[in-house]
């Protein structure tokens, strides 16, 4: 590395005259006293100081045009100087003469003079103006040439004085870009600027002059620091030490340094207050600042506003490890008051009471990035930094009830950005704890932690067992579980809901009460208005959760619907029961929910199985009490805000209309278990229902809960919903299959079962009777027990898929296309429908299958269709449709017949 | 002795830089002319009008009697404006192209001595425009065409040893370029160029004698009018001239640059 600008003791004065009034006198400055430097080959320098510091005297020294009163100056190599802008520009020549004209004045080689002036004409992309006078440039364009022409002149030695920051932002860059490639090429270069910023990323070395002398020189953080430190007015300035670490308050903005690291960054801590008179927003370095007290351990400053009136008030001191600060706007028109503070991007994890968490990578320019951690601070946030070394301390921050924001700053920026939002006081109270060694920081924050979580025992009841755990938030209103620390519940996780009267209830309604028994046990009360729900919960063996919800009211109540829903996060993919199984493929959504149907939701187990990994397991649900009367909803649903979709599992209980009036007194709501497994064990669902069936020869009829099914040789012929009615009132159907049957009589050759419907006030009887081999009487009588309305009554036979073809005897025949509708029961595929009392159907290896009906009535019609994707089954159906309000009484439904002709 | 070096220095830095020098007077040159219509034939127009115009009035109102007035003093005066305004533009030099300075790294005198060298060049081209002229009034011209090399480069040197020095006590004491614009006025007067040395009574000649511009123009009239070879004694009394003023303004301006460059 060889030198190749040496100054040796140079002193440099001027004798200026000054003129007051009649007074002429002269007086010597000395613009450099006692410079002693060495620039090495390739080396950038920069020269930073206040205005008058001898920072052009030095340029100029270099360049040859001063020459030194003492001392010598030795310079190696082509020197080229930036130091005015357009120098020897005409007005009256266009770009390129005066380009053409002043290379060589400029120092362009002979040589390269026409290839350097095609670059020089490129790089300051001016365009046609080229060619037109310079007169008619406007600033931008003047600038971007001038420069062109001197940064490509490329000497051994470039002396730039602070032309780096005229031009738009555009011009800056490519400016800064070529001057970093002309550093790359090994160029020394001199740099003098009031951009710290730039400074920092371009030089190897950087100085400071003030008042002719050099007064630091290291490498560019460490100077900038010093320098931003004695930089600003004096009055507000103001210097806390606490062995290596530093506080500088600098006219309402805090610097951190540590062993000469600057810890903040660009515009460092400050405060930003909104005044409501002016309806904007004020930062405190705006404020003229003066200190008031100044001692070992702490800083009190005041800023005035510029009416002379005091504005705010900051306190500063030390305590142990911590930085306190203390900040108070005295302006009684500030409503909100934030403290910002920047720190490098060497900071990029951050620690919360129950969360943590690292900044992201910077991805756009200026805007800042919410972490949006808000609800999880807490007033208390921990900063820590990847380096390993002790070079950078660790931050805990305590502020009280004051709100943390974290933000990510653009990449342009490049740092770290905490707000503490104080909405009430006008004051700001911050504690700032300092941690060397990451074993403390550790510490502290676990036993933060500890502290939190104790406090929040009174709000949170918790127990648990092996790896799951069970959390009840009494605030938050929701019962969530966990495995291995993960949650496996979502949304609202684990609640009841009830219908009474007209009024829906759930977990929100109510006021929580939890009451922590042991580990294991837990028992919560929500008081609604009328009603007391009371639930126990408990850890009796090992992963088994048993549920039982009791309520008590004193007060008669007509609870219409007894609900128990548990919501999970979407990371099941199969389902099972008893009956069949399915995954968690949504075909249709409405309003953002979609159903999974079930062919049979009449259960009271499911479980859940995870298609993935170690952490994630099966989830088994059941409903223990009145099993024969839980149905099951599955429904994927999408949280509206977060955009996330969790499942709903849902356990209703099919109340009988008489059971629904419940008199004072304690009741049993719900009991049940939910056990997080790793086994997929097989499901049994007892049957508690009877099925009804006779048997005659190679025909053979089951009825069993409103579906009929008929054998014969012991294949089956029907499928799905088999044998069965359905209802449409105010426009949902109601299939017999989901009402409550009881068989009155099953002989040999009848059946006769009755249904009540639990949404409709309706129940039907029907007669299945084997009038003679391969004939089946169907009968089917209703009666309405209110005033109600049935848009359509439909009596269907739901056949299996084997059947290809079918027939209107006389009249039409048609083939069963391999059709089925994804929409739930919206016109599915009809293949027929028309006035007839006979619907034939063929199939290959079965008998043809008739199905006859007595046209009793006038409206009734002959449906021919494709079931739905659920069943992919042939339809044979009869309906009567017509807005039919019914008055109370027993109707005749259906005569018809079955019969299978082999 | 020390000045010798620092001169053979100076000659160094000189030759290294010469072609700033070419560059910078041609680009004044076109700048003076930038916008203009006429262009470059203001060096000729300028000239030639003030000729014919004192031409006229001194023949016919002052009854001056010199045959081919206007020649003669054609022949005297575009020197002459080479002369006054190289110095007038020399004197304000440091003070206008301040920013010049800042940019390049050359030798300081370029400045002052370029500005000369752009008159100079526009006195040549005015000259030449205008030689067949002279030719065309007498013949004999064309054999004496040759002295006219000696006594440009004579003049030149003279203009730039006192361009030099003007040019830099300008910086200190401003007043001299004013006084400069003034002074040429009698100096004008004092030089014989449009009235022969023998028209001025012998007691006053003295005066036109001590004027350093006298024998200039007398070298210009007598091969330019006269068609004659310049007289010997007056050349070598250009010669001593030049050389005087061209030592004696640099070596000021090497001695005091110093001061100078803090100056400006």
């Amino acid at each position: 590395m060889s030198t190749i600008i040496e100054f040796n003791n140079i002193c440099e004065k001027y004798r200026i005259k000054f003129i007051n009034e009649n007074r002429v006198y002269w007086e010597e400055i000395w613009a450099l006293f006692d410079i002693n430097l060495k620039v090495e080959k390739g080396e950038v320098l920069g020269v930073i100081g206040e205005n008058g510091a001898g920072k052009t005297t030095l340029l100029k020294l270099i360049a040859g045009m001063v020459v030194p009163d003492k001392g010598s100056v030795n310079v190696l190599g082509k020197v080229s100087a930036l130091m005015e802008l357009g120098a020897g520009f005409n007005p009256e020549f266009t770009g390129r003469e005066n380009v053409m004209l002043n290379a060589r004045m400029y120092g362009l080689d002979e040589n390269l003079m026409q290839q350097k002036i095609e670059e020089i004409i490129e790089f300051s992309s001016i365009g046609k103006f080229i060619d037109a006078p310079v007169r008619y440039y406007s600033q931008g364009m003047y600038m971007r040439l001038a420069f062109a022409l001197a940064i490509f002149v490329e000497p051994d030695i470039l002396l730039i004085d602070d032309i780096l920051a005229v031009g738009d932002e555009e011009a800056k860059q490519k400016c800064v870009k070529k001057v970093f490639e002309l550093k790359e090429s090994g160029k020394t270069i001199i740099m003098v600027s009031h951009d710290l910023d730039m400074v920092s990323k371009l030089c190897n070395r950087v100085i400071i002059l003030n008042k002719g002398r050099i007064v630091k020189e290291n490498i560019p953080s460490k100077v900038i620091a010093y320098y931003l430190e004695k930089v600003g007015d004096k009055r507000g300035l103001a210097v806390l030490e606490d062995e290596y670490f530093r506080v500088v308050f600098n006219n309402g903005k805090i610097l951190f340094s540590y062993k000469d690291n600057i810890i903040t960054k660009k515009d460092s801590c400050y405060a930003s207050c909104f005044l409501s008179s002016l309806n904007s927003w004020l930062s405190s370095f705006n404020y003229t600042w003066e200190i008031k007290n100044l001692t070992n351990e702490e800083i009190i400053a005041e800023g005035y506003a510029i009416d002379h009136s005091i504005a705010q008030t900051w306190k500063i001191y030390f305590k142990g490890n911590q930085i306190k600060l203390n900040i108070n706007a005295l302006d009684k028109t500030v409503s909100i008051i934030n403290f910002i503070l920047s720190l490098n991007s060497q900071y990029d994890k951050w620690i919360t009471l129950n969360d943590e968490g690292v900044f992201p990578q910077y991805f756009q320019k200026t805007n800042w990035q919410d972490l949006r951690i808000n609800e999880f601070s807490h007033g208390f946030v921990g900063i820590d930094t990847n380096a390993e070394s002790e070079d950078f301390p660790r931050f805990i921050l305590i502020t009280g009830d004051n709100l943390i924001r974290l933000f990510n700053s653009g990449y342009q920026d490049d740092c770290r950005i905490i707000q503490i939002n104080s909405c009430k006081d006008n004051c700001v109270n911050l504690d700032i704890g300092l941690f060397y060694e990451k074993k403390e920081f550790k510490c502290f924050i676990d036993k933060e932690r500890k502290c939190f979580l104790e406090k929040q025992k009174d709000k949170i009841g918790i127990i648990s067992s092996g790896d799951v755990r069970l959390s009840a938030d009494s605030e938050k209103k929701v019962i969530k579980l966990y495995y291995k620390d993960k949650e496996v519940t979502k949304n609202e996780g684990l609640h009841a809901a009830f219908l009474i009267d007209k009024t829906w209830h759930d977990n929100n309604s109510a006021e929580w009460d939890i009451k922590s028994v042991s580990e294991k046990e837990m028992s919560i009360t929500l008081k609604h208005e009328n009603i007391i729900e009371i639930w126990s919960l408990v850890y009796r063996e090992k992963n088994i959760l048993e549920i039982k919800i009791e309520f008590e009211n004193d007060k008669p109540l007509l609870m219409n619907n007894k609900d128990v829903i548990l919501e999970l996060n979407d990371e099941y993919e199969k389902w099972h029961t008893a009956y069949e199984e399915g995954e968690f493929v949504v075909y249709q959504y409405v309003n953002d929910i979609g159903p999974i149907r079930l062919k049979d939701n009449r259960i009271s187990k499911i479980i859940l199985a995870s298609n993935n990994n170690q952490d994630s397991l099966n989830l088994y649900f059941e409903a223990g009490n009145n099993q024969s009367k839980q149905i099951l909803g599955i429904l994927k649903k999408k949280n509206l805000e977060s955009e996330e979709e969790f499942i709903s599992l849902r356990f209703s209980q099919n109340i009988a209309k008489n059971e629904r009036l419940i008199s004072p007194g304690r009741h049993i709501y719900f009991e049940g278990k939910i056990i997080l497994d790793k086994e997929d064990t097989k499901l049994e669902e007892k049957i508690s229902h009877d099925i009804a069936e006779f048997d005659k020869g190679d025909l053979r009829f089951t009825f069993d809960r409103g579906k009929g099914r008929l054998f014969w040789k012991g294949k089956e012929l029907t499928s799905g919903l088999g044998v069965y009615t359905s209802l449409r009132s105010l426009g949902i159907w109601h299939d017999s299959s989901k009402a409550d049957w009881k068989i009155n009589q099953n002989d040999k050759n009848k059946i006769i079962v009755s249904g009540d419907w639990p949404q409709v006030p309706v129940s039907q009887i029907w007669q299945i009777e084997l009038v003679k081999q391969d004939l089946i009487s169907w009968n089917v009588d209703i009666e309405i027990h209110e005033k109600t309305t049935l848009e359509i009554q439909q009596i269907s036979l739901m056949l299996s898929s084997d059947y290809l073809n079918w027939a209107i005897p006389e009249l039409i025949r048609g083939d069963f296309l391999d059709e089925h509708t994804k929409d739930y029961d919206i016109l599915p595929y009809r293949f027929w429908y028309g006035k007839s009392d006979q619907i034939i159907s063929f199939a290959k290896n079965l008998p043809q299958t008739i199905f006859r009906c007595e046209l009793n009535n006038q409206f009734l019609r002959a449906v021919i269709e494709n079931s739905d994707y659920l069943y992919k089954a042939r339809l044979l159906q009869y309906q009567s449709i017509g807005n039919h309000k019914l008055l109370p009484g027993k109707y005749s439904y259906f005569r018809g017949e079955i019969e299978v002709v082999p | 002795m020390k000045y010798l070096i620092i001169f053979i220095e100076k000659f160094n830095k000189i030759l290294i830089f010469r072609h700033i020098l070419r560059e910078m007077s041609l680009k004044q040159l076109k700048a003076r002319y930038a916008g203009s219509m006429l262009g470059i034939w203001w060096a000729v127009i300028t000239p030639l009008i003030l000729a014919i115009s004192i031409g006229f009035v001194f023949n016919k109102v002052f009854k001056v009697n010199i045959p081919n007035n206007a020649f003669f003093i054609l022949s005297g005066i575009m020197p002459w404006f080479f002369f006054t305004n190289a110095l007038q533009e020399a004197s304000n030099s440091f003070i206008t192209s301040s920013s010049i300075l800042k940019q390049g790294i050359f030798p300081r005198e370029f400045i002052p001595i370029s500005i000369i060298l752009t008159n100079f060049l526009n006195f040549l081209i005015g000259l030449l425009i205008l030689l067949p002229l002279f030719i065309f009034i007498n013949v004999n011209t064309i054999k004496v065409l040759l002295f006219l090399f000696p006594i440009v480069i004579l003049n030149l040197i003279f203009v730039v040893g006192l361009g030099i020095l003007l040019s830099y006590g300008n910086v200190f004491f401003r007043d001299i370029s004013h006084f400069i614009s003034i002074a040429f006025m009698p100096w004008f007067w004092i030089t014989p160029i449009f009235y022969t040395l023998d028209m001025v009574p012998a007691n006053l000649r003295w005066i036109c004698y001590v004027n350093p511009m006298t024998y200039y123009t007398i070298l210009y009239q007598s091969v330019l009018f006269k068609a004659a070879i310049p007289p010997l004694p007056v050349i070598f009394i250009t010669t001593l001239i030049s050389l005087l003023s061209f030592t004696f303004g640099y070596f000021i301006f090497i001695k005091k640059e110093a001061l100078l460059l803090k100056r400006i």
